[in-house]
């Protein structure tokens, strides 16, 4: 079942690209008539094409060897060495953008805007890393991404957040990722990359409380090592849905486990799993009747998802320009004072369109967001229900290992194992 | 750097000098940090697009636009905030510099520091209670589901609370106008009394074979639906004219601005439109006498810049449409507006600036009290209905459409009438009452010009470099297509008497037979023609050609030349035909030819 799973992914994620549409600049930026001199109009300045296929190149180079350096070479070293250059290449150098983190904010808004052109290298920047954990586990979070890297060089005292904690924080890049979808989905924009915390110090220059929140990631990544990646990364829940079929993954031991438990405390993701005991398995049914009541609650749990998503939805339309603007302009024509800045509402009343054209435009984005919040709430619903089953099942190990969703495939565990590797073998 | 905690060992004068070093760093860290933060307050207050003081001045500029004074005192204002701002981002870049560098320093003094402490050992020792997967997982599980409830509980409170008590809600206002979508509009000027210039207003109905015309009427480009006929089979028309020589010419006009669109003639008046990139009007003239009846000039809306177009598209390629009672005309910054026939102004609007790298030129019609648009561009892909009483949007249905400059035409189904449009990759169908989408078939493709042809049940589009296909007007089904011979890019195929016709740009004509496709005749003329080829009394095709010059040839299976009249200017646009008159738009001028 696994293997089929794996490689029915492996097939959609490598026919993906077929699908997308070759993004271009196709209409020159306009000639204004007047002496304004346009300035540079992003930040960062637009790459050119060719830069980008080169970006695309890097990626996937960064991508194989940081997967030789964790499952071949099991080289903590090396993964560090890549961990600083895609720091300065994908982060300083890039400064940030596109990153595979926000770019299935792209596909989202590709697959629910026909206007929208997707370019060939935000697909492959989405692709690449799904695809490199399904064969080998997240080595991109190892040494490929950029803000799994600069929380990486901080980690200074970890201390241990409870596992049970853990998983349960593990709702948040969940809801994170419905939220962020259905916000790009319907044009109000993108909420990861607006929000990315450490897209500040890549760029030397975001608003104050961005470069704040990412300060106090960095500051609390010292203690609690990865924050932003274990518990707020959209991302990561795509990855570590990949890694869980990953065709091989690191291990932490070069051979056979010897049980020593030498590495137990080794990990400060806390992505180790040790043996199991018999004795705490429930003998007296309790499990059985645990997944009976869950299987019962399955409906319930997705009809109060989508009603939650719905209403979610209702509130969130609120976000979008469009409706912000009706809104603002029907205050303002209803003689409500607002704070704020008037300049939108006055560039709209002249521009000739009427405000009953607005009003059902702005009704239907409305619409859209109830829809689609609904259909996020149901799916996140869904996930939920499919987490609590995964807390109820029984799972028997025998040795130590990662767990493949939460291990980032970092190499630290690497120098607690006694067991010789093959080439230590042959030395002695 | 690990979890485990060897005990300490006594610190050589090095380590000393690093833990002094990383206490500095430390303390440089944290007043960056203070600084940036009293930065921040301090100018929070002067962000330009929310300086109160700005906006105050601005109200009350907007009552007192004369006010030069108060002007000045906007622009200093404006300025100091715009710099405040600019020093802020500066300050802010400058403080993430020495944070960023501070905090290197600051790690790399804490990595030696927590290395030396640790001791030369990596192994963690011995360890301690290890934590229960199993029991882990069980208290998970709670907790996922105490979590879940929480955020469930707060997604609907929010959801019920913000529509009801939010500070900023939008609520459904009662105005009518927004009663949409409307489906019939009866009477456009119930109120003004204006009465049509003809009573026997030609709409065409529905279960015909062909559009129902008059021939007083010419309502829109390549006349009633767009298909490109002539209403009557009895009527003479002039074949010999010679522009120069004046023979033929029973009057001619200069035009006051340029434009591509061709005349559109109701009655005892010629409308057409004009444009550059200052201005934009709708001129009216008479059919007899040529005389300019009146000039409706467009409101120019502050702050709009004209849009890029290239010159053999120009402001003004959209023709104008008119039901007897308004007339309607769009423009290339997406301005539409509507004048009583009369010339008084009824509304106008703007669409949205269309993304077009060549200028808009999808033409418009007049049906039932609504005009239809045809809106594709590269932002947004659309077709929509406006009622021509107010302006209002009656419907508007988003197309899966890249840009086209084809026009819209109207087409009888067996029970209803039909929408139809050309664009890359479709052609589509709609219910022109409700602009719901009927039926749709991918057969083009590259920048669609063209419009569709109609006949006898059948829908014909064609593209350069793409096809030529034949669609079954109920289904959308391909009946035929091709791509092996000479394709127009800018002139619309014209079918009859069971021909299909194809102008090409160069100045081929090639006639299919329209059941099969199979070509029967090609010929090339001297010269091409962006203007469309009309059907006249169902036996004869005049096509425009570029340097004005009117090929005249039967529609028959073999090719017969009837004439070559020529106008004396060039023209790249569709003659409109109409009592036996025909009205020829040139380059410069207005011509009616008798």
């Amino acid at each position: 079942m696994k293997r089929l799973c794996f490689y029915s992914i492996l097939a959609i994620l490598t026919f993906l690209p077929a699908t997308g549409v070759l993004g271009e600049q196709r209409f020159p930026r306009p000639d204004f008539e007047s002496a304004y001199v346009v300035p540079t109009e992003s930040f960062p300045a637009a790459r050119a094409g060719w830069l980008e296929y080169v970006d695309t190149a890097v990626l996937a180079a960064c991508l194989l060897l940081a997967a030789w350096l964790a499952l071949r070479a099991r080289s903590r070293r090396g993964l560090m060495l890549m961990t600083i250059f895609a720091l300065l290449y994908f982060g300083f150098w890039r400064q940030g953008c596109v990153c595979a983190v926000g770019s299935f904010q792209n596909i989202s808004l590709a697959i629910f805007d026909q206007h929208y052109h997707l370019p060939i290298w935000v697909l492959a920047f989405f692709t690449l890393p799904l695809v490199a954990t399904l064969f080998h586990g997240r080595t991109f979070c190892a040494g490929v991404c950029p803000l799994g890297a600069l929380q990486e060089l901080v980690v200074w005292k970890p201390v241990r957040v409870p596992l049970w904690l853990s998983l349960v924080l593990g709702l948040v890049p969940l809801l994170y990722l419905g939220l962020a979808i259905l916000l790009a989905a319907t044009g109000s924009g993108f909420a990861v990359c607006r929000f990315d915390p450490f897209i500040g110090f890549f760029r030397l220059g975001a608003p104050f409380h961005i470069l704040l929140g990412g300060g106090f990631l960095l500051v609390l990544g010292m203690f609690i090592a990865r924050p932003y990646c274990r518990f707020l990364c959209p991302y990561a829940v795509l990855l570590a849905w990949m890694s869980r079929l990953s065709h091989r993954h690191l291990s932490i031991t070069p051979d056979k486990c010897i049980n020593c438990r030498l590495c137990e405390n080794a990990c400060p993701y806390g992505a180790i799993r040790g043996p199991s005991n018999p004795r705490e398995m429930d003998t007296n049914g309790n499990g059985v009747r645990r997944l009976w009541w869950l299987l019962w609650l399955l409906p319930l749990i997705i009809l109060a998802g989508l009603a939650g998503g719905r209403a979610l939805g209702k509130a969130l339309a609120y976000t979008h320009p469009t409706v912000a603007l009706a809104t603002r302009l029907q205050s303002e024509d209803g003689g409500q004072a607002i704070p704020g800045s008037r300049l939108e509402t006055i560039a709209f009343r002249g521009s000739g369109m009427t405000t009953a054209a607005l009003y059902d435009q702005a009704f239907n984005k409305q619409s859209q967001f109830r829809w689609g919040g609904t259909i996020v709430g149901g799916m996140v619903a869904l996930v939920i229900w499919l987490r609590l089953m995964q807390f109820s099942v029984w799972r028997n190990h025998t040795g130590f290992e990662p767990d493949r969703t939460m291990c980032f495939s970092c190499g630290r565990c690497f120098s607690y194992c006694p067991v010789p590797t093959r080439k230590q073998k042959e030395e002695a | 750097m690990s979890l485990a905690s060897p005990p300490d060992s006594p610190s050589p004068p090095w380590l000393r000098n690093v833990r002094r070093l990383a206490l500095a760093t430390g303390l440089f860290v944290f007043l960056v940090v203070l600084v940036m933060v009293a930065d921040w307050w301090h100018l929070q207050r002067v962000d330009p697009l929310n300086s109160s003081a700005l906006m105050e001045l601005m109200t009350r500029h907007e009552q007192a636009a004369d006010d030069v004074l108060l002007r000045e005192q906007i622009r200093e204002l404006d300025l100091l905030a715009r710099q405040a701002y600019f020093t802020r981002q500066w300050h802010l870049r400058t403080g993430v510099w020495l944070l960023l560098s501070g905090s290197v320093v600051l790690l790399g003094c804490l990595f030696v520091l927590g290395t030396n402490k640790r001791g030369a050992s990596t192994m963690p020792g011995c360890p301690g209670t290890r934590e229960s997967a199993w029991a882990a997982a069980g208290r998970a599980r709670r907790g996922t589901a105490i979590a879940a409830g929480t955020i469930l509980l707060a997604a609907l409170l929010l959801g019920w609370l913000w529509p009801r008590y939010g500070d900023r809600r939008l609520t459904k206002p009662e105005s009518a106008l927004l009663q949409s979508p409307r489906t019939t509009i009866d009477n456009p000027f119930p109120e003004t009394g204006a009465a049509p210039l003809n009573p026997s207003t030609p709409v065409p109905t529905r279960g015909t074979d062909e559009p129902t015309a008059t021939g007083d009427h010419w309502p829109g480009f390549r006349g009633h639906g767009g298909i490109a006929r002539t209403a009557t089979a009895d009527q003479p028309w002039p074949q010999n004219w010679n522009g120069p020589a004046e023979h033929g010419v029973r009057w001619r006009t200069e035009l006051p601005l340029p434009g591509f669109n061709s005349p559109v003639v109701w009655g005892d008046r010629v409308f057409l439109s004009g444009a550059d990139n200052q201005q934009r009007m709708v001129l009216c003239y008479a059919t007899d006498s040529g005389e300019e009846l009146w000039r409706g000039i467009l409101r120019a809306e502050p702050g709009r810049t004209a849009p890029k177009v290239t010159a053999d598209t120009g402001y003004a390629a959209p023709s104008v449409a008119t039901d007897g009672h308004a007339v309607v005309a769009i423009f290339a910054n997406g301005d539409i507006a509507c004048f009583k026939v009369t010339g008084e102004a009824v509304w106008q609007r703007n669409l949205g600036l269309p993304a077009n790298h060549y200028g808009h030129s999808s033409s418009l019609i007049c049906w039932n009290g609504m005009v239809l648009v045809q809106f594709d561009h590269a932002k947004e892909a659309s077709v929509k209905a406006l009622s021509i009483k107010d302006g209002a949007t009656v419907w508007d249905t988003s197309r899966a459409a890249d840009i086209s400059w084809a026009s819209p035409i109207l087409v009888p189904s067996a029970d209803n009438m039909l929408l139809v449009l050309a664009a890359t990759p479709t052609v589509a169908a709609y219910n022109p009452l409700t602009g719901k989408e009927l039926w749709s078939t991918d057969c083009l493709g590259g920048e669609v010009g063209p419009s569709p042809a109609y006949h006898d049940g059948s829908v014909f589009a064609a593209q350069q470099y793409a096809s030529v296909a034949a669609l079954d007007v109920e289904t959308g089904k391909i009946r035929w297509q091709r791509d092996d011979l000479e394709l127009p890019d800018a002139a619309s195929p014209v079918a009859t008497g069971g021909l299909l016709f194809l102008a090409s740009s160069h100045g081929t004509v090639t006639c299919l037979n329209a059941a099969t496709g199979e070509t029967l005749w090609e010929h090339d003329f001297p010269k091409g023609g962006y203007g469309s080829p009309i059907v006249v009394n169902n036996d004869k095709i005049y096509w425009m050609t570029m340097n004005g010059t009117t090929e005249i040839f039967a529609a028959t299976d073999t090719f017969k030349p009837l004439a070559s009249p020529v106008l004396g200017e060039n023209s790249m646009c569709t003659p409109a035909f109409v009592a036996g008159r025909i009205y020829i738009r040139g380059e410069k001028n207005l011509y009616c030819i008798e």
